[in-house]
């Protein structure tokens, strides 16, 4: 969700509304035999006696089994047979109510009622003779014998559970109640069985918890990064502790303007926002650089007032980079972006106004960084050679721009647990149905009755794809919901069919084959019960139909789709109105890529106003391009490494990118400003900044999720080869000057 | 369906007792094999519907009818699942005894019966009775619902002979009697167990 979003596209919208409503709350447990000896289902049946006692459950059942009573069901829909039993009743008719084949009904029915499930069709018949409401009912019978298959190797448990898929704390002691009552009851059937368990609630407390031990990590590795590196560099605990204070009160900030503007702050904000302790520590290291090299607390607070022009122009170039994150359309970027842009200007401006005078008392050292020096000179002095390989690797990088491949979709972003728990769900659904998850065909109507009169047209061209073998089956709402239209159809059609003289036939019928003429032989004054679909849906079949029907402003029913040829569907329905084809997984598809160029489009718009506000500092576009070569030769080079190991770039890539150049200017304004007039002592602050920024965002690459492991290389990498060229690409002011 | 099951119960109980343990009227020592003939009473019909056969029965629990009369069928109940064929139809149901139907749950109350556990009486009512030359045992489900479709069961037998009969009233009004007769018990008799039960799942 945080990085799809409330997809903001009408149709999934109102598909994601179906899948709430249908699984959401829904766990499908599978019980499978270890040894494959055992049919698993006596075991089942135990486990959802004991399920049933757990408060949060609201229902539990057999994947095959109906939720309803089905004898009593039966039973209601017979009492309205002639007003249902066919989906297009001037088509079957000519075959339902052909007078020759009566014999073999007659048959038939004997043998029904003698047979097996006779208390069934007995239950049935009285009201309805012709055996009309299995007419009805044929294709749902049949989807519910094929569901029931394979159960010899494995049964599935259908657990509605109360409490929302996102109440983490609830669904997580749910998981942990199944697991504790499996395994009790399984000792008991000496560990035979073997339980997985998948659904919408799993997923939330996976990811939640993987979000949650990723940030903790990140967090504490993070931040004792940051306080070792400073810590070996400064050698100043007193130092650590104001530049401490300085980041906490940015993140507080942060925190506070996020909530109070979002009304919550994710916890992946927070893990990403940990990075901005790599991005502001880099003002107060700045001002103690150059402090330190300052006795008195004047000579202090002016170095700072010196140098706070280009950590105003750094910090601006920072949160111009965060700001064109909230326009990549990622609904968690706009998050981060308010969050970093708040943390950036407050570590700023605290850097400015308050970090001078807590550093009157305490003496800073210069940093150590071995070869810091060597680095600079050799970079100087092979300078036009160093430049001369930087263009050609450019080049070469730029060659091989043009094989980079990009990554299709989102699946790709979420993390390894929530991946292996897809390969789960995957195939515990495989088992219980054909059904196209997140493909549906979706009806529209302003009434009931006018949705359902669409549902019908779209069910029947529907039954006609299925005979062309383009469409495997569907699930439609009829015939628990028909329209009045439809009733009033089969009824015409049934009076047409149903003649004295095919009464008539009928009774001689019954009287040969020996069933009850009294009972049932009145075939032409029976009183039909219409059937009223809003009575239905307050009934024990809402359960069943429910999840298709949403009833507010408007009508909505979902038609859900086996497999299927989606262009032969879409083609089928372009002339029905009202009715849309939706796929889920070809929207979020051409989401991923909207995305990407939104990104590529916030990165250009991120780059040119950098070079703007460079232009604007500047006045000449000579030094604004200058100080962006770093980061933009950083960019050239991570991109072509990409291409050369064939890495799929995502728009997680391109936002890293965008973060390495904002960082990375910073550090061409520092070099070519030099505003301490010390080439080596501008150098060192920045490469005491380059390494907690490079700590802080290397220890992303811990986490699990994979978006933080793209973020951390990209920036990390970018970083260090950013510092790397200060030297080699810029001549530095106090040269110029 | 189920009429059938209950078949080798009776045919197993002992004469001698009035009042006792199910364990003790009912349980099996062998296979055994039954001659049946079956009357069925169903309101829809006009006339009663007759039908001719066997039954098996075996101390695993399984229990099946071969139905010869008008037609080949076999159904059985096995530990695991009830068997339905219908050669004449060319018909095949297979039913998982776990499921919640009122099918599995009067088999599984049968076969709890046949294999003499106690269990079912919660559910069940049970009234004996005996006479000098009779005795009858009546089973009758305590409440009625939707899992249960016969309203009572009662077995009769002579004391003077091996001929029992079975009658069962459905609650939609419909009943059945079969007329049992053992006709021999042996371990032999699981071959055709077997047999049958292949047959029955067409492999």
């Amino acid at each position: 969700m945080f990085f799809q979003g409330r997809l903001a596209q009408d149709d999934l919208l109102l598909a994601e509304q179906f899948q709430k409503n249908q699984f959401s709350r829904q766990y499908l447990i599978e019980i499978t035999d270890k040894a494959g000896s055992m049919n698993p289902v006596g075991f089942a049946h135990a486990l959802i006696q004991a399920l049933e006692t757990m408060d949060s459950v609201e229902a539990v059942w057999l994947s095959f089994e109906p939720p309803f009573d089905f004898q009593n069901v039966l039973s209601q829909y017979s009492k309205s047979a002639q007003h249902i039993y066919s989906l297009d009743p001037e088509h079957d008719a000519d075959k339902l109510f052909d007078p020759n084949s009566l014999p073999n009904t007659v048959a038939q029915l004997k043998k029904y009622l003698l047979g097996p499930q006779g208390y069934l069709v007995k239950s049935v018949v009285e009201q309805d003779p012709l055996l009309l409401t299995f007419h009805a009912l044929k294709d749902w019978r049949k989807r519910i014998v094929d569901q029931s298959s394979g159960v010899e190797q494995q049964v599935i448990i259908v657990l509605q559970s109360r409490p929302e898929a996102f109440d983490y704390s609830a669904q997580q002691r749910i998981q942990f109640q199944i697991d504790a009552l499996f395994n009790k009851l399984n000792a008991g059937y000496g560990y035979q069985y073997r339980m997985r368990i998948t659904g919408m609630p799993v997923f939330a407390v996976a990811a939640e918890t993987e979000i949650k031990s990723d940030v903790q990590r990140v967090t504490i590795l993070s931040s004792t990064g940051v306080i070792l590196v400073f810590l070996v560099l400064l050698r100043s605990l007193k130092a650590m502790h104001w530049t401490m204070i300085i980041l906490v009160s940015a993140m507080g900030v942060g925190i506070l303007t996020t909530t109070l503007i979002f009304g919550m702050t994710h916890v992946l904000t927070i893990a990403l926002g940990a990075t901005l302790i790599g991005v502001c520590i880099d003002y107060p290291i700045h001002v103690m650089m150059h402090s330190a090299v300052q006795q008195t607390r004047d000579t202090k607070i002016s170095a700072v007032i010196k140098i706070w022009p280009s950590l105003l122009l750094g910090g601006l170039t920072t949160m111009t980079g965060y700001c064109a994150l909230a326009f990549t359309g990622y609904p968690g970027f706009q998050q981060i972006a308010v969050f970093a842009i708040s943390g950036i200007a407050t570590a700023l401006l605290l850097t400015r106004f308050a970090l001078p005078f807590l550093l009157n008392k305490t003496s800073i050292r210069v940093p150590w960084l071995p070869g810091i020096n060597v680095l600079l000179t050799i970079n100087q002095s092979a300078r036009k050679l160093l430049c001369l390989l930087v263009t050609v690797s450019g080049l070469i990088s730029l060659v091989l721009l043009t094989q980079l491949e990009w990554m299709d979709g989102l699946d790709k972003l979420s993390g390894n647990a929530l991946h292996q728990q897809k390969l789960i769900d995957v195939s515990i659904r495989r088992h219980i149905s054909s059904i196209e998850s997140g493909r549906m065909i979706l009806i529209k109507a302003d009434t009931l009755e006018h949705a359902l009169m669409l549902s019908e047209e779209t069910s029947s061209v529907l039954n006609q794809l299925v005979k062309h073998g383009v469409l495997e089956q569907f699930v439609p709402v009829y015939p628990w919901l028909v329209s009045q239209q439809l009733q009033n159809r089969n009824q015409q059609v049934y009076e047409h069919f149903v003649t004295l003289d095919y009464q008539r036939h009928w009774q001689q019928q019954l009287y040969e084959h020996g069933l009850s003429v009294k009972k049932l032989g009145n075939l032409l004054n029976r009183k039909a019960e219409i059937l009223l679909p809003e009575t239905v849906l307050q009934s024990e079949i809402n359960q069943l139909i429910g999840p298709q029907v949403i009833s507010g402003e408007h009508t909505l029913i979902a038609i859900w789709l086996g497999k299927h040829q989606p262009e032969a569907v879409i083609k089928s329905l372009n002339n029905i109105k009202g009715v849309k084809y939706i796929s889920q997984r070809d929207t979020i598809q051409k989401l991923a890529t909207s995305y990407r160029n939104t990104a590529i489009n916030a990165l250009s718009a991120g780059l040119l106003i950098i070079l703007f506000m460079l232009l604007l500092r500047y006045q000449h576009i000579k030094p604004a391009l200058t100080v962006l070569l770093p980061a933009v030769f950083a960019m050239i080079f991570i991109y072509g490494f990409w291409s050369l190991v064939k890495q799929d770039i995502s728009f997680l890539h391109l936002v890293g990118s965008l973060l390495t150049v904002a960082i990375c200017v910073d550090y061409g304004i520092y070099f070519y400003e030099n505003r301490s007039q010390n080439q080596l002592h501008t150098y060192q602050a920045m490469a005491v900044s380059m390494l907690t920024t490079v700590v802080a965002f290397a220890s992303l690459s811990i986490s699990n999720n994979p978006v933080l492991q793209t973020l951390s290389v990209a920036v990390s990498v970018g970083v260090v080869i950013g510092f790397l060229l200060c030297p080699v690409l810029i001549l530095n002011q106090a040269k110029t000057d | 369906m189920l009429i059938v099951f209950v078949a080798p119960v009776i045919a197993v109980a002992k004469e001698s007792v009035t009042n006792h343990s199910m364990q003790e009227l009912f349980a099996l020592e062998n296979t055994t094999s039954y001659q049946y003939d079956e009357k069925r009473h169903l309101e829809l019909l006009d006339q009663p519907w007759s039908g001719a056969g066997l039954l098996f029965a075996s101390t695993d629990g399984t229990l099946i009818k071969l139905q010869l009369q008008p037609h080949r069928k076999i159904m059985a109940i096995t530990p695991t699942e009830m068997i339905y064929f219908d050669q004449e139809q060319d018909e095949r149901h297979r039913m998982p005894l776990g499921f919640i139907h009122p099918l599995t749950h009067q088999a599984l109350m049968f076969q709890k019966l046949f294999l003499g556990k106690n269990d079912f009486s919660e559910q069940y009512a049970v009234e004996y009775s005996r006479t000098d030359s009779s005795w009858s045992v009546e089973i009758k489900p305590q409440k009625s619902g939707q899992t249960d479709l016969l309203k009572s069961i009662t077995m009769k037998g002579s004391l003077t002979d091996q001929l029992r009969y079975l009658e069962m009233t459905e609650f939609n009004g419909d009943s059945s009697v079969l007329s049992i007769q053992p006709i021999e018990s042996g371990q032999h008799l699981d071959y055709t167990i077997e047999r049958l039960l292949r047959e029955a799942t067409g492999q």
